[in-house]
C-alpha cells in the first residue's frame, strides 16, 4: 500500500506506515535528530526533527520522527519557520553542551555557531537524548544507566551515581550517544566507561588466547556467552579477540591450519 | 532499616513491583530518610534493578537520601502563601532555627523544606510541622510555635 | 450493616435522618485539614470535656469544611426543634459560652454568622432569630450554586446514613438496578460534563471511547494530584463528602465496564490518606465498594495510591507511569488512555470534582444538568479565590457568572482600601488578567481569548503592592522545579526563561531580554511534549504585553513601576 505526498516540493510515492523523517531519510534529505536511532525508534524529546507540514493535515510544524505519512501530505523540512525554530533549539542544546565536537558540526550544518546561552561553564555535553539509557535498558537489558534526579537537574547516571555493577563494558553507551557525552577507552589492559560527571564502570580486559592483546571484559564476555546458545560462535568458547576470530573462522571454513 | 522490616514492607504490598511508591514512602516515613542501601535492598526484593530505584527516589521531591531531623519543617511557598507573606515566614523560620533551605540543623532537631502547595491556600501562609500544620501565620505567631516547640523562650 | 436492596436503602436514610436531627442538641465541628490547622482538634476535645464536666448529652459529630477556610474553626449548633446555627472563627472560650448556653436551652448570638437554612438541614423558623441572616443571603454563600459542595461542613463526612438521607447512593442504585452502562454514558454525554481539571474534555465522549474498547481490564482513575497551587477544591470534596466521589468512581466503572478503581491522591495531603482510606473501610462495610454493591451484582474495588511530589504526574499519562512504578515522565500520544492507558489496559482518568458531578447527573438526568451555566458550558464550577481578598475560599457558581461579582461581591473584594492590580484565572498557566478587562464571564470560549482558561478554577487576585514581575518570576521557579526534564524546550527553555526573569527582577538585564524571553516562550510553548512546558509561558509573554511598564521599571531601575 503506498501514498502520495509532497516532499519539499517533490511529489513521491511511498509505502504506508512510514514517519516523516524514515520518509525523508531515505530520500536522501537530512533531518537533524539526538534522539532518535533505527534500533530504538522514536522517542520525540529534542525535538530537532521538527518539518512544516501542511495539505491534507493542519499548516503548522510537526514533530516528523513521530508523524506517519498520509496521502495528500505537504513537507517542507527547510522552511523558513522550521529552520528559525530548530536554530533556536541548536543555541539551547549549545549551551549545555559546548564542547560537544558532534553538537558543534551539526549545529554549524544547520547555521548555528554560538548560542547567546551559553554563561561560560563547561556542562557534561549530555543533550539527556536517553539514547544509552534505553539502549541498555532495552536492547542489551544490562540495566546499567538510568535518568535521575528531575527538570534541569535530570542526568544520566548509574544506580546511586557510583561505580556500576550492572555494566557489562560492551560501549554500546558510548557509540549510540550523539555528543560524545559517555566514552569507552581503552587503555593498556582496562578499559573505562565515563562521563564527565565520573565513570560508569571500570574493567580488565581479558587477553586474547591466540595473541595476547587485551581485547574485552570478562563481565561482557560472559553476558554474550549466557546470551547464546551452544553453537556459538569459536570466539566465545575460547577467548580470542576480534582478529583472530576472524582467522580462525576462515581457517574453520578452508578447512586447514595454516597460522 | 534493618533488611528484616524492608522484607515485611514489601511483603505486605505483595512483592508488587508497581507498589513501589507506598514502600518507598513507608520506608522513609520510618527511618527519615531512604539511603542506599535501604534502596539496594528494595530494589533486590523486588527484582527491579538498582538503578531503576535510584532513578525513582531521586525525581519525586517526597523523598530523601539525607537524613532528615526530627521535625521536618516544610514551608508553603505556593502563589497564595508567596502574595501572603511567606517570604517573611520562611525568613524567619532561616534565621531562628539557624538552618538553610533543604538543610537539617546540627543537632538535626529540625530539618526545613519549601512545599508547594498544602491546600489550604485562603488562610495562608501555612507551614507543616511533621504533620502539624500550622495556618494563617504572622512573623509573631511563627515566633511564638518556635518557642513553644524549643523551648527557647527568645 | 450491608444494603443490599433498596429496602436497606431506605433504613439507611431514616438512620441518617435521625442522625441529622438529633432529639438532643447538636455541636458539628469541621474538622478537615483546614481546621485541624486552626486548633478544630482542641476545640473538639473541649467541647467533650465541658459537656462531660456539665452532664449535658448532646450529638457531637466532625464535619468536613464548607470551603469558606477563612471562616475556620467553624461550629454548626442545633437546639432540638430550631434551625442549625454556624458559628464561625470559633475559639475554646466562644465554645463554653455556646455549651453553657445549651445547658440553658438558649440560643448564643455571640459570634453566631448565620442559620443554615435548605429543606433538610433547617428546622422550624424562629422569631428569636429574625435577624440573623440565612446562609444564602450572605456572603460568601450568597449566590453560590453548591450541588457539589452542598454536603460539605453539614454532614459527617464518614457517615454513609447520613449521605444516604442527602440522596446519597440512590443515582448508584438506580444505574446499577434500572439502566444498562450505555444509558449511564447517555446521561452523562447529554449533561455536557466536561474535564474540571484542567484539559475541559467531554467526559461522556471520553468513556464511550473506553466502553468500545477492546479489553477484559479497564481501570477508572481518579486524578486528586491538586497540583495547580491555589487549588484545594478536591481536598474539601474528599474532606467534605468522600462517599460522593466513590459513587461517581463506582459508577464511571459500571460505565465503561472497569471493576478496578484507584484514586491517586496528592503526596502532601497526609491528613486526606488517613481520611480517605477509613471511608473506602467505612464503604466496603456498608457494601458500596467491593463485592456484589448494593446487592446488584457488580464488583468494584477502589484503593488509593500517594503520589511521590510532582506537580507533572498530575498530567494523565506521566500520572500512569508514575502508578505503574515508574517515574512521571508525560507519555508520546497517541496512543490515548482510553485504548492503551494504566497497564496499557484501556483507562479513563478523571478529576475529583468532574467525577463529583455524576451522581447528580444520573439522580436528576442530563437534560437537568444542561440548565445550570451557559449554552456551551454546562454545570456549575469550584472557583478557589486567593490572594488579596477579604474573603477567599472556595466558591461554587455556574458557569458563566461574571468574573468581577465573583471578585467583588463574593468575595469582598480587596482589603485595606487597596486597589485590585491583575487576577490570574485557571490554573498557574493562566494570564493575568488587567484590572479594567475583569468585566467578564467565567466561561472557557471568553476566557481562550484573553489568553486564559477555566483550568482547575484557581482565581488569584493581586493588589497594588503586589509586584507583577515578582509573581511571574515566582511562577517560572515553580514551572522549573516540577519540570520532568525530558523534552528540551520546556527543560533548556523554561529554565533560561527563570533565570532571565530573576535578570529583569533585579534589574541587571536590558530592554533586548524582553525579545530573548519572548523567543524562548514561544518554543517552550510550540514544542515541548506536555501542557506543562506548553502552558508555563503563556502568562510570563501574555504578562510581558500587559504590564510591559513594570518589566521596563524593573530593568531600568530594579524597582516596580512607581516605587522610589
Amino acid at each position: 500500500m503506498t501514498i502520495q505526498m509532497t516532499l519539499n516540493n517533490k511529489e513521491i510515492e511511498v509505502p504506508k506506515g512510514l514517519t516523516i523523517l524514515e520518509v525523508s531519510r531515505k530520500q536522501g534529505i537530512d533531518i537533524p535528530t539526538l534522539c532518535y536511532h533505527e534500533a530504538l525508534g522514536p522517542h520525540g524529546v529534542c525535538r530537532l526533527c521538527i518539518v512544516e507540514v501542511g495539505g491534507v493535515l493542519r499548516q503548522g510544524i510537526r514533530i516528523s520522527c513521530i508523524q506517519n505519512v498520509v496521502d495528500g501530505l505537504v513537507v517542507n523540512t527547510e522552511s523558513e519557520r522550521v529552520k528559525k525554530n530548530r536554530q533556536f533549539l541548536f543555541e539551547l542544546l549549545l549551551a549545555r553542551s559546548p564542547d560537544s565536537k558532534e553538537l558543534i558540526d551539526l549545529a554549524a550544518k544547520h547555521g548555528v555557531y554560538e548560542s547567546r546561552f551559553y554563561e561560560g561553564d563547561t556542562d557534561d555535553n549530555c543533550v539527556r537524548c536517553g539514547l544509552c539509557v534505553r539502549v541498555c535498558r532495552d536492547k542489551i537489558g544490562a540495566f546499567a544507566l538510568c535518568f535521575a534526579h528531575r527538570g534541569y537537574e535530570r542526568m544520566v547516571t548509574t544506580d546511586f551515581e557510583s561505580l556500576s555493577g550492572y555494566c557489562i563494558g560492551c560501549g554500546t553507551c558510548a557509540q549510540i550517544c550523539p555528543t560524545g557525552a559517555i566514552r569507552m577507552k581503552d587503555e593498556g589492559e582496562e578499559r573505562i566507561i565515563y562521563t564527565k560527571n565520573g565513570v560508569v564502570a571500570r574493567f580488565e580486559l581479558e587477553k586474547c588466547d591466540v595473541c595476547g592483546i587485551p581485547y574485552a571484559p570478562k563481565k561482557y564476555l560472559n553476558f554474550i556467552k549466557k546470551k547464546s546458545d551452544d553453537t556459538m560462535a569459536v570466539s566465545v568458547v575460547r577467548n580470542l579477540c576480534p582478529g583472530c576470530a576472524r582467522r580462525m573462522g576462515a581457517i574453520n571454513l578452508v578447512g586447514s591450519m595454516t597460522l | 532499616m534493618e533488611k528484616e522490616k524492608i522484607e515485611k514492607i514489601v511483603l505486605k504490598h505483595r512483592n508488587e513491583k508497581s507498589a513501589i511508591l507506598a514502600i518507598l514512602h513507608e520506608v522513609q516515613a520510618e527511618d527519615k530518610q531512604l539511603n542506599a542501601d535501604s534502596l539496594r535492598y528494595i530494589a533486590l526484593l523486588l527484582g527491579v534493578p538498582y538503578a531503576n530505584v535510584y532513578g525513582l527516589a531521586t525525581f519525586y521531591s517526597a523523598f530523601s537520601s539525607d537524613k532528615k531531623g526530627k521535625t521536618l519543617v516544610r514551608a508553603c511557598d505556593g502563589i497564595s502563601c508567596h502574595i501572603n507573606g511567606a517570604e517573611e515566614i520562611i525568613k524567619t523560620l532561616k534565621s531562628r532555627l539557624n538552618v538553610e533551605m533543604g538543610k537539617t540543623t546540627w543537632d538535626e532537631a529540625f530539618s526545613l523544606e519549601k512545599v508547594r502547595c498544602l491546600g489550604l491556600c485562603s488562610i495562608s501562609p501555612n507551614v507543616s510541622f511533621n504533620d502539624r500544620i500550622y495556618s494563617s501565620l504572622t512573623k509573631e505567631k511563627i515566633l511564638e510555635i518556635l518557642r513553644e516547640m524549643t523551648g527557647d523562650p527568645k | 450493616m450491608k444494603i443490599k436492596n433498596i429496602k436497606d436503602l431506605g433504613r439507611a436514610k431514616n438512620a441518617g435522618m435521625k442522625s441529622l436531627f438529633p432529639k438532643i442538641p447538636q455541636i458539628r465541628i469541621s474538622m478537615s485539614t483546614c481546621g485541624l490547622s486552626l486548633g478544630a482538634d482542641r476545640l473538639f476535645q473541649k467541647i467533650i470535656q465541658e459537656t462531660e464536666k456539665k452532664g449535658i448529652k448532646i450529638s457531637l459529630h466532625p464535619i468536613g469544611c464548607s470551603g469558606c477556610c477563612n471562616l475556620e474553626p467553624l461550629a454548626m449548633v442545633r437546639l432540638p426543634g430550631k434551625p442549625a446555627l454556624l458559628y464561625t472563627q470559633m475559639t475554646l472560650e466562644k465554645a463554653e459560652r455556646i455549651i453553657r448556653d445549651i445547658q440553658k436551652k438558649k440560643i448564643t448570638k455571640k459570634g453566631l454568622f448565620c442559620i443554615i437554612g435548605g429543606d433538610l438541614v433547617s428546622g422550624k423558623p424562629d422569631p428569636e432569630l429574625n435577624d440573623i441572616p440565612d446562609y444564602k443571603d450572605i456572603y460568601p454563600f450568597k449566590g453560590q450554586q453548591r450541588i457539589l459542595l452542598g454536603n460539605c461542613g453539614i454532614i459527617d463526612p464518614l457517615s454513609v446514613t447520613e449521605y444516604v438521607a442527602m440522596e446519597g447512593y440512590t443515582a448508584l442504585h438506580k444505574a446499577l438496578y434500572q439502566m444498562r452502562p450505555q444509558e449511564v454514558i447517555k446521561e452523562v454525554v447529554e449533561s455536557g460534563l466536561r474535564g474540571r481539571g484542567g484539559a475541559w474534555f467531554p467526559t461522556g465522549f471520553k468513556w464511550d471511547m473506553a466502553r468500545k474498547s477492546s479489553g477484559d481490564e479497564k481501570f477508572v482513575i481518579c486524578n486528586a494530584d491538586e497540583g495547580d497551587p491555589g487549588a484545594y477544591k478536591d481536598r474539601t470534596i474528599m474532606e467534605g463528602n468522600p462517599f460522593k466521589l466513590f459513587e461517581g468512581v463506582v459508577l464511571a466503572g459500571y460505565a465503561i465496564g472497569s471493576h478496578q478503581g484507584i484514586i491517586y491522591l496528592r503526596e502532601e495531603y497526609h491528613h486526606t490518606f488517613e481520611f480517605l482510606n477509613s471511608a473506602i473501610e467505612i464503604a466496603k462495610g456498608y457494601g458500596l465498594l467491593g463485592k456484589n454493591i448494593l446487592g446488584s451484582g457488580f464488583n468494584f474495588s477502589l484503593n488509593i495510591v500517594r503520589g511521590g511530589g510532582s506537580y507533572v504526574c498530575g498530567e494523565e499519562t506521566a500520572l500512569m507511569d508514575s502508578l505503574e512504578g515508574e517515574v512521571g515522565d508525560p507519555r508520546l500520544r497517541p496512543p490515548f488512555p482510553i485504548e492503551k492507558g494504566l497497564w496499557e489496559r484501556p483507562t479513563i482518568v478523571n478529576n475529583v470534582e468532574t467525577l463529583s458531578n455524576v451522581p447528580l447527573i444520573i439522580l436528576n438526568g442530563g437534560k437537568w444538568y444542561t440548565n445550570i451555566g451557559t449554552e456551551k458550558a454546562k454545570g456549575t464550577k469550584i472557583l478557589s479565590v486567593v490572594g488579596k481578598v477579604k474573603r477567599p475560599g472556595l466558591y461554587e457558581v455556574p458557569l458563566g457568572t461574571n468574573l468581577k461579582h465573583v471578585i467583588f461581591e463574593m468575595a469582598g473584594g480587596p482589603f485595606n482600601g487597596k486597589s485590585i492590580r491583575a487576577v490570574q484565572v485557571g490554573s498557574p498557566f493562566g494570564t493575568f488578567i488587567p484590572s479594567d478587562k475583569l468585566d467578564i464571564t467565567l466561561d472557557p470560549e471568553t476566557l481562550r481569548e484573553i489568553g486564559s482558561m477555566i483550568g482547575s478554577g484557581v482565581i488569584v487576585v493581586l493588589d497594588q503592592d503586589s509586584c507583577i514581575v515578582d509573581i511571574l518570576h515566582h511562577l517560572l521557579t515553580f514551572f522549573v522545579e516540577e519540570s520532568c526534564g525530558k523534552c528540551i524546550p520546556c527543560r533548556e527553555g523554561v529554565s533560561r526563561m527563570e533565570e532571565l526573569m530573576e535578570e529583569i527582577y533585579n534589574g541587571r538585564a536590558g530592554m533586548k531580554d524582553l525579545d530573548i524571553l519572548n523567543e524562548l516562550g514561544e518554543t517552550a510553548r510550540d514544542f515541548s511534549l506536555c501542557a506543562l512546558g506548553g502552558g508555563a509561558p503563556a502568562p510570563i509573554l501574555n504578562g510581558i504585553k500587559d504590564f510591559r511598564k513594570d518589566f521596563e521599571s524593573h530593568i531600568k531601575t530594579g524597582k516596580c513601576f512607581g516605587v522610589s
